[in-house]
């Protein structure tokens, strides 16, 4: 006769808490390695944008001209005759002699320092850049703007820009820069007035999923959106009056954020010992379910799944990324991170469904289908952020300018799958509040009965309310962790710091590291503790030796935790104790 | 005829051996009118419109070195040593100097001291070796606009010197991460730092160069030769500390701008960085630091030159008499500031005689903050650029009466912004009446 029973309720209080001190040793292994091995994870690098003049601006639209690219230095940083440069002059803000058409922004990463030319890193995994567009006024005309008033809240404009993304390699000749992606788009600034400039909130620009070339350029050119005229020009009589047009200095910053290399190193190599932890302990639970004399039962292959999103999470296939241009590797990840998640969420509604010890409910189902009510509002956001993700990464893909937010039907969709993903997120956490409540009463009022009940039952019910609560605490525990984490370390990223207090303390790298760990330490604690126990066989036996009633008991308790029955067992078990 | 040129280097040795580096900003000068004022300036020492940057891109470093010994006004090594390294250094120190003097002369039109400047070499003439309030604003709104100009050509790219290191001391390779970052890099294991960072090591380094060589002579206030000695340490000692306030204000008021990085573009991580607001606010919080500029009494001096830590006491109404305070931010003056009204060889003052003045209306006037030299109060200054506070002819003119004069003039109206970006303007002709000092 085989038994249920996991190997937590069978462990005895001393190996218990050595194996919780363990996993808390390995938690704060993981804090103290972020804390002190790792770099910041992310690194920034603001670059201003150079003006060159583009003699052919106006040729083109004829003969089909080639469209030239400018950059700005070559491989031993020494500037380049290729971009010829505007420069505007300072006192009066004014670029002169020059044309709007003709203005190329040129922007090429990374800068020289340290009398070194430097290179971008595959390690770097991932660039996103934020364009920011300053216009400063002229001095003598900073008043007298007629359709820009001063202290004006967010005046927003589509400035349509055509944006050109190449590539540069050492072993490339000087002016050969290979074309990543040309794109005209159309963004939405919102722009403040300010005494003497018009200052534009950031826009994202691009977003790459592999760095895997080591230099790159941009070119950007404004063009002129539709003319608005506020102003009558044409009413009055032109003779005292003529009109003027000047360029007023146009400052384009683009700000790139990379993950830092170290981080990445240190980010794979951890993956890459988590990986066959994980793995090990996955296969030695299914092991153990497979070698029970019964079929495994949902919450078993729940916590299986589990493991194997964990695996997948863990599985360092970004070491490929040293080696191959993947392009999709941000998609990926945020796919792997979305399976985790919801299996995560879909795990903790099975667990306190499956412990919830009514006859009429849930604890007589026996698989996923029967949770759809609780389930469903998981999967339906999940699939709404999945819609999200692809049809913005995925388009990514393609195109690094787009952006969903860009178009008013894309930025509809977005918006609905946001929304409809937080709302079922809300939902979900509502569900699974009330259902942690309802469990917990109805443990609590068969704890209350506790006393009453013969040893064989009492013992029963003792595990799963042990079982429930051990899981309900130590789950409670690291959300709560996860979130304080996560609010140190925004509220650290957003403090003042100059870099003169130096610290050897890093909070960003403990967060990532601490979070990852300590959710791979739960799934790992959740996957042995609750591993099917071997131990009850001979405690059966000892049962055995036991009243007849008894006996009677263990069999009506197996096929409980197997759940393979239809009919309430319980509501069985109590009318044969009705008739003893 | 030898001779004549052999007196002349002469000459010109001894007017540089105080020459300031501001003067590389004047000599930038090419596109904008800049009116010099020249009535002060009988021994020319440098031709005004020598052009800095024929030869501004020495291809050897035997060219690099001649061209910057040329820069007689580079009075100190460590500046010198600084032209040596990196070519570009000059340049962008040379605007930084044009962009100090222009927004000098800016905040400073409608006061009594509009931010003369001449064509010599301490470029602000003799008001320079004085210890007032007009020093300190100068010298910090000097190290200001060098470290803003080297933070800005950083992230242009075109300093190719701007470093990398994280930290500001020199890298020690024993340090764990030095070990750590071995196989790949300091940049791509961490990244560098900001831009901002290197801006103020760099102008710090290049700024202050002057006043810790010991090269200016000693001020003289009194006979005793030994007194003008300490009132030379004081004098510098008031520099440093102002050139220090001038790059603390940059850093102060740095904008934050922070971006939400994560899965779906969730905010599970913040990356947050910082950028320099523009020029013309540091110049706004500096002019109001200049009303508010502490008079200090004493002065202490603790671990010689390098850690300079001054303990201030300021003489001000409100705080009272002895009162010691943490000035870090604000700026410091020794002595007061001569008097403006009057032409006056001795500090180089041209007097207010001749100068425009702006006439405000009786309701608009402030009467509590008309003397230029009292401390005002913080609530009654008025932010706006047409303060109305100070300009008024009858302060400005120092009571000796204003003339007016009626001019026509074309100015743009009714500008139109077209995005993006150009500014329509439609030409006025205007008749105003203009005001000038008797």
């Amino acid at each position: 006769m085989s038994g249920n029973g996991v190997i937590l309720e069978r462990l005895s209080g001393k190996k218990l808490s050595v194996l919780v001190t363990i996993l808390f040793i390995a938690q704060i292994l993981f804090f103290l390695i972020g804390a002190l091995k790792f770099p910041n994870a992310t690194h920034t690098e603001t670059v201003e944008g150079i003006m060159c003049k583009d003699r052919n601006a106006y040729k083109r639209k004829g003969a089909k001209i080639e469209n030239e690219f400018f950059y700005l230095r070559d491989y031993l940083g020494r500037p380049l005759a290729n971009c010829e440069r505007i420069e505007a002059d300072q006192h009066n803000n004014i670029i002169l002699n020059t044309k709007q058409k003709e203005i190329v922004y040129a922007f090429q990463i990374p800068l020289p320092r340290d009398n070194k030319v430097l290179k971008l890193y595959r390690w770097f995994q991932t660039m996103s850049s934020i364009l920011q567009l300053q216009v400063v006024f002229p001095p003598k005309i900073q008043n007298k703007l007629k359709n820009l008033e001063l202290n004006e809240t967010g005046v927003s404009h589509m400035i349509p820009l055509d944006i050109r993304l190449a590539y540069h390699n050492t072993d490339d000749l000087d002016d050969i820069w290979h074309e990543m992606a040309r794109g005209e788009v159309n963004k939405k600034f919102t722009c403040f007035r300010n005494p003497y400039s018009l200052d534009c909130d950031m826009i994202e620009l691009f977003e790459l999923g592999s760095v895997h070339h080591q230099f790159y350029g941009i070119n950007i050119r404004l063009g002129e959106s539709e003319i608005v005229n506020s102003l009558n020009y044409h009413d009055e009589s032109a003779q005292n009056f003529y009109l003027t047009s000047e360029l007023p200095e146009v400052r384009l910053v683009l700000t790139f954020i990379y993950q830092t290399g170290g981080f990445t190193q240190m980010w794979f190599i951890m993956k890459s010992c988590m990986f066959p932890l994980v793995l090990f302990v996955m296969i030695w639970y299914w092991n153990r379910i497979v070698n029970l004399d019964r079929e495994s039962n949902l919450l078993e292959r729940i916590l299986f799944a589990l493991g194997i999103s964990l695996c997948l999470l863990n599985m360092p296939v970004e070491w490929l990324t040293l080696h191959f241009d993947l392009k999709w590797m941000t998609l990926y990840t945020d796919l792997r991170q979305g399976i985790f998640y919801s299996i995560l969420f879909t795990f903790w509604i099975v667990f306190c469904g499956e412990h919830f010890i009514d006859e009429n409910q849930i604890s007589a189902c026996p698989n996923i289908k029967s949770y759809w009510r609780y389930v469903g509002a998981v999967w339906l956001g999940c699939f709404c952020l999945l819609v999200f993700e692809l049809s913005h990464r995925g388009m990514q893909l393609s195109d690094p300018f787009y952006s969903i937010w860009d178009s008013t039907s894309g930025h509809n969709l977005a918006t609905a799958m946001i929304l409809v993903a937080c709302a079922s997120g809300l939902f979900y956490f509502g569900l699974l509040l009330y259902l942690v409540g309802k469990v917990y009463l109805n443990l609590r009022s068969k704890k209350s009965q506790l006393p009453s009940m013969n040893r064989m039952r009492r013992a029963f019910y003792e595990g799963i309310i042990y079982r429930f609560q051990f899981l309900m605490v130590y789950t409670i525990f690291c959300a709560a962790l996860s979130i304080a984490f996560f609010i140190v370390n925004n509220i650290n990223e957003t403090q003042w710091r100059f870099g003169d207090e130096e610290t050897y303390f890093n909070y960003s790298g403990a967060f990532f590291t601490s979070v990852y760990g300590m959710w791979n330490i739960y799934v790992i604690a959740v996957m042995i503790f609750y591993a099917p126990s071997h131990k009850n066989k001979t405690i059966a036996k000892h049962y055995e030796q036991d009243q007849s009633e008894e006996i009677e008991f263990v069999n009506i308790e197996t096929r409980l935790t197997n759940k393979g029955t239809h009919e309430s067992v319980l509501a069985e078990f109590a009318t044969k104790m009705a008739s003893n | 005829m030898n001779i004549q040129i052999l007196l002349f280097q002469i000459q010109l040795f001894f007017q540089l051996t105080n020459a300031y580096w501001w003067y590389l900003g004047l000599q930038i000068d090419t596109s904008s009118k800049k009116q010099l004022t020249t009535a002060d300036n009988k021994n020319l020492a440098v031709k005004p419109n020598q052009n800095l940057f024929d030869i501004n891109k020495p291809k050897f470093v035997s060219g690099l070195k001649r061209y910057c010994k040329s820069l007689r006004v580079l009075n100190s090594p460590v500046q010198r040593r600084l032209c040596f390294k990196n070519d570009k250094i000059i340049e962008v120190i040379a605007r930084g100097a044009k962009l100090a003097i222009d927004e000098c002369q800016y905040q400073f039109k409608f006061k009594r001291w509009n931010c003369t400047i001449f064509n010599k070499v301490n470029v602000f003439g003799r008001l320079i070796e004085t210890r007032s309030r007009e020093t300190a604003f100068i010298y910090a709104i000097n190290s200001a606009a060098a470290m803003y100009e080297i933070t800005k050509s950083c992230s242009k790219g075109e300093l190719s010197g701007c470093s990398c290191s994280k930290k500001i001391q020199s890298t020690d390779q024993n340090t764990p991460e030095a070990k750590l970052n071995h196989n790949i890099g300091p940049y791509a294991w961490g990244g560098c730092s900001d831009n901002v960072l290197y801006g103020h090591r760099l102008s710090k380094h290049f700024v202050d160069a002057k006043e810790l060589s010991g090269s200016s002579r000693p001020i003289r206030v009194s006979d005793d030769q030994s007194e003008n000695v300490y009132a030379n340490k004081e004098y510098k000692l008031m520099n440093l500390h102002n050139n220090e306030v001038g790059r603390r204000i940059i850093l102060k008021n740095m904008k934050q701008i922070c971006k939400c990085h994560g899965v779906s573009g969730s905010c599970s991580v913040k990356v947050c960085w910082k950028v320099m607001p523009e020029f013309r606010v540091i110049g706004n919080e500096l002019i109001k630091r200049y009303n508010l500029a502490a008079q200090i009494r004493d002065v202490e001096v603790k671990n010689r030159v390098q850690k300079l830590k001054m303990l201030v006491s300021r003489r001000s109404v409100n705080l009272g008499l002895n009162k010691r305070q943490d000035l870090k931010d604000e700026l410091i003056f020794i002595d007061k500031s001569p008097n403006f009204c009057r032409q006056d060889p001795k500090f180089s003052t041209l007097g207010t005689s001749g100068r425009m003045c702006k006439i405000v209306k009786k309701s608009q006037e402030k009467k509590t903050v008309l003397f230029q030299n009292f401390y005002t109060n913080n609530s009654t200054l008025n932010d706006n650029e047409d303060d109305a506070t100070l300009q008024t002819c009858d302060h400005l003119c120092c009571g000796r009466g204003y003339y007016s004069k009626m001019v026509e003039i074309e100015e743009d109206c009714d500008c139109q912004f077209q995005w993006c970006c150009s500014v329509k303007c439609k030409k006025c002709k205007k008749k105003i009446i203009q005001y000038f000092c008797n």
